[in-house]
């Protein structure tokens, strides 16, 4: 009974003073609690930010570009190939996140560690008991909280709204960027062949190296890692685009990554298969036509790659010594590319000739002539066609003409047929391309009686193919292709110059693609 | 393993775009008045609780 009113009394003198002390003192208190907690949560989130920015916390994680290659930056899922280019990304398009996030993160720690300080187990009866006096603290630390929270979200804003800014000029310059690229592409006709055997894969973009690291780039476009620039992650900037990576990055392919030519991608493109029966004068007549090339257009044209430039050297060597012409290994071949300055042009001046020279095996067997897939990429082609093959001119030639016309034994229209039912059967449009029709050997044939009235004119060879008995060839090839010119050619140096030059042909195929030469 | 130029020059920039705002506003809002405007009105507010207070 006793103890009841003495704890009575003891509970109304505690709310007495508890009133007391709510009125006096913590009314006033809280608010100079709530001022300091909103300059402190203010300055702290501040600071904070800051440390954040410049990379003193290391709970931010920095998005290399290991994380970029394996999709970090978003990118579209390849079956073999990483999501990116192992580069880094642009600041605005990913690492921007990480650095507000770890604002985040960075303030809700120290607001935590602050209220966690206070609110400590041993001392929370106490802090209640007290409660007029902890109630300003506890107002004070809640206006420190949504002080901070606040800079925090203020941050976030900010960025949010530089980041929408730069979004939108960033995609602005980079949807111009690619649309001229592309243009210009499509213009001049710049998608890359790859010269090397069993890839001849032609690059719409080709990969370029780092010249820092030698890592292959295959996605130079402005975009998420950059819109004027690329880092690499060895640190190099690379230019982004074809047009400004065209001549100061390596370019390679992307299928097999090996070397394509200085240029390649941005200079006009233009692949040449030779095609016809074996010993029918193809890789004579590729030789004859360097050649004179090189006669035409001087320093213009030059190798573009090491096996090449041994290549024409060969070339030029058997030209000059005139030397029979050793028949052509059954293997894949690799393109002889040159690079050609053109002059007239004042965009875009120089283009990339490949010239594709097969075995005759491969124009006689559809088997292995499945391989040669530069076939169906290339919009201009050539047709060798030995006249010592048809049997008309190999009745009348005496055996000393034949001997050195070490004519071709194989049927033209059915080395012809293999070819071109290959093209069709892979879907080529053949109607949406041309031919050239090189009569061969004309050195030789102009000998003959038979050959009488023939000049190295388009009208007068077809004419005279059909009088031979090769009607059918000429119909067929005039209905497959667009355009089909017929040429008689004499693969010797001395034809420099005259109208059964190996360069006639090739100039004309070579305009055909939009090329004059010289 | 170097973040790039860019990436720090950028963190310059956003971090300028937050402080150079922020300052631009508090230097306004303390001229504005209004933060003496509530100091008094808080002011006011605890002379009302101390003239109800029952042992005034
Ligand atoms: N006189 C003369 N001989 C030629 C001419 N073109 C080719 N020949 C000769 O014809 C033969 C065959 O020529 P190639 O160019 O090797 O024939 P190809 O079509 O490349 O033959 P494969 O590589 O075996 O498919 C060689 O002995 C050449 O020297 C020419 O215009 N005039
Ligand atoms: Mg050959
Ligand atoms: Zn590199
Ligand atoms: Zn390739």
């Amino acid at each position: 009974m006793g103890t009841s009113i003495v704890w009575g009394v003891g509970i109304f003198l505690y709310l007495v003073a508890a009133w007391a002390a709510l009125t006096w003192v913590s009314a006033p208190l809280a608010l100079i609690c709530a001022g300091v907690g909103a300059l402190a949560g203010t300055v702290t989130a501040l600071l904070l930010t800051g440390w954040v920015f410049t990379g003193g916390d290391s709970g931010v994680r920095v998005m290399t570009p290991e994380q970029v290659a394996s999709g970090a930056a978003g990118g579209r899922k390849h079956p073999n190939l990483p999501r990116r280019d192992t580069a880094w990304a642009a600041y605005f398009a990913g690492p921007v996140v990480r650095d507000v996030r770890g604002v985040w993160g960075a303030v809700v720690r120290v607001t935590r560690r602050v209220w966690g300080f206070f609110w400590r187990e041993e001392l929370r009866q106490i802090y209640l008991a007290l409660f007029p006096f902890t109630l300003p603290a506890a107002i004070g630390l809640a206006v420190f909280t949504l002080s901070g929270l606040g800079v925090a979200l203020a941050v976030t804003v900010v960025t949010a709204a530089l980041t929408t800014v730069l979004w939108l000029l960033g995609g602005a310059l980079t949807w111009a960027m690619r649309g001229a690229d592309r243009a210009y592409q499509a213009i001049f006709r710049s998608k890359t062949g790859c010269p090397h055997e069993d890839c001849w894969y032609v690059n719409p973009l080709p990969a370029y190296r780092c010249p820092g690291c030698g890592q292959a780039h295959r996605d130079l476009r402005p975009g998420r890692l950059g819109v004027l620039w690329h880092v690499c992650e060895c640190g190099r900037r690379l230019p982004t685009t074809r047009l400004r990576a065209g001549h100061r990055l390596r370019p390679v392919c992307q299928r097999c990554l090996r070397d394509l030519a200085l240029g390649a991608g941005k200079l006009t493109d233009v692949r040449v298969p030779v095609f016809g029966a074996t010993s029918s004068g193809k890789s004579r007549f590729i030789m004859a036509a360097f050649g004179s090339l090189h006669l035409a257009a001087g320093d213009a044209v030059e190798a573009a790659d090491i096996d090449s430039d041994r290549a024409l050297r060969d070339y030029d060597r058997d030209l000059t010594a005139d030397l029979g012409t050793a028949a052509t290994a059954v293997v894949p071949p690799k393109a002889v590319t040159v690079r050609l300055r053109l002059p007239g042009r004042r965009l875009n001046g120089a283009c990339l000739i490949h010239v594709f020279d097969a075995a005759g095996e491969y124009s006689q067997n559809r088997e292995i002539n499945e391989e040669l897939s530069y076939l169906d990429h290339a919009r201009t082609l050539a047709f060798v066609l030995d006249p010592f093959a048809v049997r008309a001119v190999s009745e009348q030639a005496g055996g000393d003409l034949l001997g050195r016309a070490n004519r071709s034994l194989h049927d033209p229209e059915d080395s012809y047929a293999v070819t071109v039912q290959r093209l069709q059967a892979y879907r080529v449009k053949t109607h949406e391309r041309c031919l050239a029709v090189v009569v061969s050997k004309a050195d030789l044939l102009a000998r003959m009686p038979l050959a009488a009235g023939l000049v190295p004119e388009d009208d007068s060879v077809r004419a005279w193919l059909a009088g031979q008995g090769l009607g059918n060839l000429v119909r067929m090839a005039e209905s497959d292709f667009r355009s089909v010119r017929y040429f008689l050619v004499s693969s010797r140096k001395g034809a420099y110059g005259s109208g059964m030059d190996a360069l006639v042909p090739l100039r004309w195929l070579l305009a055909e693609d939009g090329v004059e030469l010289p | 393993m170097n973040q790039p130029i860019s990436h720090r020059l950028s963190r310059v920039v956003l971090l300028l775009a937050v402080l150079l705002p922020l300052a631009a506003g508090a230097g306004a809002l303390a001229r504005s008045g209004v933060p003496a405007t509530v100091w008094e009105w808080c002011v006011r507010f605890v002379a009302a609780v101390h003239s109800h207070a029952p042992f005034s």
